[in-house]
């Protein structure tokens, strides 16, 4: 594999994982995400002999300045400080891919990479966030050891550079090289990923979740969802039926199993008793903070009964207003908080008028709650009192004559609230039809028009026109918004409610003496109030595993806080203990020793004296290495160095003594071809300390007496010419 | 007087002792990168702490872990190398000569990367290095450096700096390691135009008459027994009807004699040194000039020291003794005392 073309693909995957962690967090609108993936890919597919094209390098200088100035006249221009931030930065990076040229350019968009998951991260980084890291972990130690090898390269091989063969060594030879990257090399670096991941799960688990707020990083809350605000509108709710977004899951237990595929729970979210003639208002406004039962348990209707009460746990999407969804019969809520920070505000529950409950505090991403059903045999008052009844009968002064006409046609001559509120129930579900796009919405008479033009209408026309059907007959009612779902996930385990799921229908209060209270009526046909998200099919199943995925995310991951930390801790704690005493070791002496922090100080001793022992071991195995490779002791091979280095003496005293660098052969056939006087018995001399010392040949007493000799007579010869020069003064 | 016990070596002595024991000898720092990426660290892990944001938490994981990894990685690079340095014959100044460099990789399977050698001389800066891009298992690679000298003198190679920054240009991991080595750095050498030969040299102008075995004919006599036949002068021989020989002059070249001051006066101030390192440097030049014509040549020193070369030896006894040359001290009287400098040879050895 050529080096210069697996650097390239590993930075392009890190770059457009980068970018995709970015833009998928950031909420961006369908076309500018589509803009962004087209110009990544052809950022990507840009052929690298074109990036040192002059137009590409004008491009690189002009882009960036253009990006800023056009993005900083939109962020004038009101947009969102954050889609504009984020999209400069993915466009950025998009530049950069497209004009890069050499390794520094390469460094940058490692950077830009790694600036994105940073704001990926604070963006909100739901399960895509989740994969891109993952993605990142295994892509990152590859791509930034080829980016640090290439960047040496050109360091430090300049053109015009030449090997010991005399081929020119440059940036291009060696990019275009195999020996440098090999199959080795890339499954190593991309193995490499496997300890960063368990030192980061390491350091993820046991690092203390102190969040201190002194900045405020937090996460955005998700968008308005329409029908849990102060104020809704006829016409509106048609949006989210088409909606597949997860507003919130739940979990029951003791279902049947195998679980059934869809279930409807009415989930009810917030109430409104005022209706203008378009639009359904709230006239009360004050709240109170719930009753509390302890540290994390609310009052609703009753104290929980852990051992009776069937459960119900919610994990909800985080929306606003940050409406708690309760199905009916709540008799105790238990909130679970996550990613609470120390000096944030508390997560706290708070009454509303209506029966609504809404939680405050600094938890970002949403709420978990168990509730607490109530049985079906248990009766709870809730007694209406004079004062409160006016505003549930109250009717818009331009509601024409023939809808109270339509009232009374349909009640008349029922004796009790609770038949008359059925019958008016059923004449909606059976003459009515649903439709989403019913022309109701847009005529200055809502109502009147789906009761006696279109009669065709989504929740919002049928639970408007029950709950002022209703009070024409002088029932007391109100319009309730929330959600009737979901569709069981089979990967999660759970079921789950999305935003098309939500729903309006009424409560009616029925004076029945001692059961006397609000009770809910669905007017809707009940076709069209079930969850409407297909079950079966290749598309719910790989919806249902992503779903799954998200959820495991956002709960394991995200949700990950200094409750989880502890409970895990505490856990091992017990676990250990639960060893302990099986093993039989928690008594006496023993027990003292096998404590917790006792061993834990243990296993540090014998890691530090493992380390201890095993340097101490390479160092004597270094020693002796070296030991190994010393020459042992040879009175032959002694005896014929100390002959070869008399002989460098008397080299030395001809002026021609042999340089440390030069082995004495190279020296001898050096002194032979400068035709030197001496070389002759240079060589031989030379050839019998070889043939001694390392061709394993034998010396004799004879042989080292010649070769002293011979050596004398060496020197003898610079005595001689010594004595013919004139000498020093 | 009451004798001292022995001083017990103190317990911060020995706290640094074991401190060192357990220090891995490795010198680590940041590089520009490295900076930036530690300040992206702290930041993220500034901001994992504020926000208990736990995505922020797992990003300084992942980074904390790029660390980790980095240190064990370049360690796994820079483990079980051997350097060899492998020095020219000679050197000069102001004229470049290469030094080559060979890394051996001990390692059985794990090849190095990116390793740079900085070959470190005592009392100078490691200016000179060689990168080596990969070195692959039980190979060796070499490289080679170019430097030129700019003093003369021994050049004393202390041993090698062996870094990497490997595998992500974070830190620089530094090893020495010692491999010492000399090299001899002889006085720069300019082109010299001597004055012409005297006339008549060759034939004994210089009063060097006399028998010998030179190129040169002193005249013809009658063959000896065991003399060499291929001198036969076979013209005169059948004149005379006797073999006759022709007999050769001695080798006649003149034996220059170059003077060189080599006392520092008591007084004498940089500008003497200068002057000093120009005498060399011209003794040199001039030496090699008469070498290259045939002229056998002596340096002589005001100290007494002297250093003879012909043209068979070559240069290099005299362009070596001026290398290792040094000035001697002089006396308020004019004398000479030792050579104030372990670089400087001694008489004896200067006289060889």
């Amino acid at each position: 594999m050529r080096f210069g073309l697996v650097h390239r693909v590993m930075t392009d995957a890190l770059a457009a994982l980068g970018v995709l962690a970015v833009v998928s967090t950031a909420s961006l609108p369908l076309w500018t995400n589509l803009v962004l993936l087209a110009g990544l890919a052809i950022a990507i597919a840009i052929p690298e002999a074109w990036q040192s094209r002059p137009t590409l390098r004008h491009f690189a200088t002009i882009a960036p300045l253009a990006l800023f100035v056009v993005q900083g006249a939109r962020l004038l221009t009101g947009r969102p400080p954050l889609d504009i931030a984020v999209e400069f930065a993915a466009l950025l990076q998009i530049v950069r891919l497209a004009t890069r040229r050499g390794a520094a350019h390469d460094q940058q968009i490692i950077v830009l990479a790694l600036l994105h998951f940073v704001a990926g991260t604070v963006l909100g980084g739901g399960v895509t966030y989740g994969i891109c890291f993952f993605g990142f972990l295994v892509v990152a130690p590859g791509a930034l050891v080829l980016s640090h090898l290439r960047r040496e390269v050109e360091g430090n091989y300049r053109q015009g550079a030449r090997d010991r063969t005399g081929l020119p060594v440059d940036v291009p030879r060696i990019l275009r090289s195999r020996r440098v990257v090999g199959r080795g090399f890339l499954a190593a670096t991309c193995l490499l990923s496997v300890p960063i991941l368990l030192f980061t799960t390491l350091l993820f688990v046991l690092f203390p979740r102190v969040g201190l707020s002194l900045l405020l990083l937090n996460h955005p809350r998700s968008g308005r969802m329409v029908g849990f605000s102060d104020h809704v509108d006829l016409g509106e709710h048609g949006v989210l039926r088409s909606d597949p977004s997860i507003a919130l899951r739940f979990d029951m237990t003791n279902l049947p199993d195998p679980p059934p595929a869809r279930i409807t729970l009415r989930l009810r979210g917030t109430a409104f008793d005022a209706y203008d003639g378009r639009a359904w208002l709230r006239t009360q406004s004050e709240r109170h903070q719930a009753t509390r039962d302890g540290q994390e348990d609310y009052q609703l209707l009753r104290r929980a009964n852990p051992a009776t009460d069937r459960v119900i746990s919610f994990d909800l999407e985080p929306i606003e207003p940050p409406v708690v969804f309760l199905p009916p019969r709540s008799a105790a809520i238990r909130v679970k908080p996550v990613s609470q920070t120390i000096l944030g505000e508390p997560l706290a529950l708070h009454r509303g008028p209506e029966g609504e409950l809404r939680y405050s505090g600094s938890d970002a991403r949403g709420l978990r709650y168990d509730i607490f059903l109530a049985g079906d045999q248990e009766i709870f008052v809730d007694p209406m009192s004079a004062a409160d009844r006016p505003r549930y009968l109250s009717l818009p002064s331009q509601i024409p004559p023939r809808v109270a006409d339509l009232a009374h046609a349909w009640t008349d001559g029922l004796a009790t609230p609770e038949q008359k509120a059925h019958s008016i129930e059923e004449h909606l579900r059976t003459e009515f039809l649903y439709d989403l796009g019913s022309p109701s919405g847009g005529t200055p008479q809502p109502l009147d028009h789906f009761l006696f033009e279109s009669k065709r209408g989504h929740c919002e026309f049928f639970s408007t026109a029950m709950a002022i059907l209703l009070r024409e007959v002088s029932i007391p009612s109100r319009n309730i918004t929330g959600f009737v779902g979901g569709t069981y996930n089979r990967f999660g385990h759970y079921y789950a409610v999305r935003e098309g799921d939500a729903h309006s229908w009424v409560e009616a209060y029925i004076d029945d003496g001692a059961r006397s209270g609000w009770r809910a009526f669905d007017p809707t046909p009940p076709s069209a109030a079930q969850p409407l998200q297909q079950t079966t099919g290749a598309f719910v199943y790989m919806r249902d595993l992503v779903e799954a995925l998200s959820q495991r995310w956002n709960r394991y991951v995200i949700g990950y806080d200094i409750r989880t930390q502890v409970r895990l801790f505490d856990e091992v704690a017990r676990r250990y203990e639960s060893l302990r005493r099986k093993a039989g070791v928690d008594k006496g002496t023993m027990g003292k020793v096998t404590r917790g922090p006792f061993v834990a100080a243990a296993a540090l001793v014998v890691v530090f004296a493992g380390y201890l022992l095993w340097k101490r071991r390479r160092q004597r195995a270094s020693a002796g290495s070296r030991e190994a490779k010393k020459p042992k002791s040879d009175v032959k091979l002694e005896t014929a160095a100390a002959l070869y280095r008399s002989l460098e003496i008397a080299l030395s005293s001809h002026g021609i003594p042999r340089p440390a660098s030069l082995p004495p052969l190279r020296h001898a056939e050096d002194l032979r071809s400068r035709n030197h006087p001496l070389a002759g018995e240079v060589f031989s001399l030379t050839g019998v300390y070889l043939e001694t010392r390392f061709g394993g040949g034998a010396l004799t007493d004879g042989l080292k007496r010649d070769f002293e000799r011979r050596v004398r007579e060496l020197r003898a010869q610079r005595k001689s010419v010594a004595s013919a020069e004139p000498t020093a003064p | 007087m009451v004798a001292q016990p022995p001083a017990k070596p103190g317990f911060l002595a020995s706290v640094g002792r074991a401190w060192q024991q357990l220090r891995p000898p490795r010198r680590l720092k940041f590089t520009r990168e490295g900076k930036f990426f530690v300040g992206i660290t702290l930041g993220v892990g500034f901001a994992a702490i504020n926000t208990a944001n736990n995505l922020l938490y797992l990003l300084l994981g992942m980074l904390l872990a790029l660390i980790v990894v980095s240190g064990i990685m370049s360690e796994l690079s820079l483990r079980d190398l051997s350097v060899v340095r492998r020095l020219p014959m000679r050197a000069q100044v102001g004229r470049a000569h290469l030094v080559e460099i060979e890394v051996f990789n001990h390692k059985s399977r794990v090849p190095s990367y990116a390793i740079e050698v900085e070959d470190l001389r005592a009392g100078q800066p490691a200016d000179k290095r060689c990168f080596f891009l990969k070195i692959s298992p039980k190979s060796a690679q070499v490289a080679a450096y170019r430097r030129t000298p700019s003093k003369r003198g021994r050049d004393v190679h202390v041993g090698f700096r062996i870094a990497t920054r490997f595998p992500f240009g974070l830190f620089e991991k530094s090893r020495e390691v010692p491999a010492e080595g000399d090299l001899v750095i002889y006085p720069a050498v300019d082109a010299v135009q001597l004055p012409p030969s005297p006339p008549g040299r060759n034939f004994g102008a210089d009063g060097t008459i006399g028998r010998g075995h030179g190129e040169d004919f002193l005249g013809l006599k009658l063959m000896r027994e065991g003399e060499d036949p291929r001198d036969i002068h076979w013209r005169k021989t059948a004149a005379m009807g006797h073999l006759v020989m022709r007999e050769r002059a001695r080798e006649a070249r003149p034996d220059v004699s170059i003077p060189l001051d080599v006392v520092r006066p008591p007084s004498a101030n940089d500008e003497w040194d200068l002057g000093f390192e120009r005498r060399i440097r011209d003794v040199a030049s001039r030496s090699v000039a008469h070498l290259k014509r045939g002229d056998c040549v002596t340096v002589l020193t005001s100290a007494g020291g002297a250093a003879r070369a012909d043209r068979t030896a070559g240069a290099d006894p005299i362009l070596r003794y001026l290398a290792l040359l040094d000035s001697v001290a002089g006396t308020a009287s004019g004398g000479s005392v030792a050579p104030p400098s372990k670089r400087a040879p001694s008489a004896e050895r200067a006289a060889e």
